[in-house]
């Protein structure tokens, strides 16, 4: 029942209850007493966690790594190794160099990072039973903002041409990953770009919509379910979200859910999030039970999906 | 008193958020010569001084650009010209002098 219910909100359908994602990322290393470095760095330490976060919290759909550093880290970008967090990128092999200068390489199954990735797949999808994995791509613009820094904000209104040449390049990655999640038999891919959230709708209709194209075509040609996660206040981009061309979306807690499903909607997309992360998960300010009692009331049952924001 | 600029970065988190890691950047990686005019801070509101920070500044969103109390950039990573823009209106005689410094050397 957990696949099937989280694909069809995923897609957009009416389900008999909200399916259920935790994003669980290196909480699962928490889980099982390790640190997410080295976690993230096990494929067999990855499969337990997840395995076991799934079992533990009666998931429907759960990530293989929510870590947005896997596709930069496999081009060679310089970054920092935490405990307690995902990895973070502190080199930006793009700042002063052009492609051709830095020589950066479409990474693949083989390269950098994606080996651990690939067999902790693999070694989940042999043993998870009816749970969807899911697969999340390092957005266009995301990675753009890795490769070249943050001048990226700069050149999408002063260097278009080239602000264009890097976001196609990033572009073919996000494809490329695409595959390899399909591969290892992802039931649902995501493109997450928490930046996206940071720039205009004018820009995002220009750069981010057709660099998330190939990504997209390579997951709907595999009859795989896609969505686009976008964090931050990302009210003002929601209209070009919700046409980016994926069967739904995610958001986070700082959007308005009423608004947020009412675009869903519309534009017959599913939808999830809005889980307060911060103020309730974390901080505990909010009740989390009444927070999730009012989540799971705004959403609804068309298209909702269950999941922090 | 110093009359140097105070800009406060208001994130989830830097690390963990890359919208704030990169909020934060388009203040950490301002020319030196702008950077030795301002005071800079980022504040995660994973702690009690971030929490604190985010409710005496009445932030709205996560991640914004505070300049002198105002907040400036709120969910918007700005243009290097930009960030120029908003510190110049409220930058001392010589902090404009290095801010143009700045703009005519580009990003």
């Amino acid at each position: 029942m957990g696949i099937q219910l989280l694909i069809d909100a995923y897609r957009g359908k009416k389900t008999p209850k909200a399916p259920w994602l935790p994003y669980a990322g290196v909480h699962c290393a928490y889980l099982i007493g390790e640190k997410a470095d080295v976690y993230l760095q096990d494929p067999d330490l990855i499969a337990k966690g997840v395995l076991f976060a799934a079992e533990r919290y009666k998931a429907d759909g759960i990530p293989l790594v929510f870590d947005l550093n896997i596709e930069g880290m496999s081009m060679g970008c310089e970054a920092k190794w935490y405990p307690d967090n995902p990895p973070a990128i502190t080199g930006h092999p793009l700042a002063d160099k052009t492609l051709a200068e830095a020589n950066l390489k479409i990474p693949t199954a083989k390269d950098g990072r994606w080996p651990v990735i690939v067999e902790a797949g693999k070694k989940v999808m042999a043993q998870k039973g009816d749970v969807a994995l899911l697969g999340l791509i390092c957005g266009p613009l995301t990675l753009a903002s890795h490769l070249r820094g943050v001048k990226i904000f700069t050149d999408v209104v002063k260097n278009p041409a080239l602000a264009k040449e890097i976001m196609d390049f990033c572009a073919q990655v996000c494809a490329e990953s695409a595959r390899i999640y399909r591969d290892i038999g992802c039931e649902i891919i995501a493109i997450v770009d928490p930046v996206a959230s940071q720039i205009k709708p004018g820009t995002f209709a220009e750069f981010v919509t057709p660099a998330c194209q190939p990504a997209i075509d390579v997951i709907h040609e595999a009859g795989l379910t896609s969505s686009f996660f976008i964090c931050g206040d990302a009210t003002k981009v929601m209209e070009e979200v919700c046409k980016i061309g994926t069967h739904g979306f995610a958001i986070d807690e700082q959007l308005n859910m009423n608004y947020v499903r009412e675009m869903a909607i519309k534009y017959g997309r599913g939808f999830g999030g809005n889980l307060k992360l911060t103020l309730a998960m974390s901080l505990g300010i909010l009740s989390p039970r009444e927070d999730a009692i009012v989540s799971l009331a705004a959403g609804g049952l068309t298209g909702f999906t269950f999941a922090p924001g | 008193m110093s009359d140097k600029l105070v800009v406060d970065i208001l994130t989830l988190d830097s690390v963990q958020c890359a919208a704030c890691q990169y909020m934060l950047e388009a203040v950490s990686a301002l020319p030196d010569n702008v950077k030795a005019h301002i005071e800079f801070k980022e504040w995660n509101i994973k702690g009690p001084d971030g929490i604190n920070k985010f409710l005496e500044l009445n932030g709205r969103v996560l991640p914004t650009i505070v300049i002198n109390g105002d907040l400036v950039f709120e969910s918007i990573i700005p243009t290097f010209e930009e960030i120029l823009d908003e510190l110049s209106a409220r930058a001392s005689e010589a902090l404009k002098v290095e801010i143009e410094k700045a703009r005519i050397a580009g990003s």
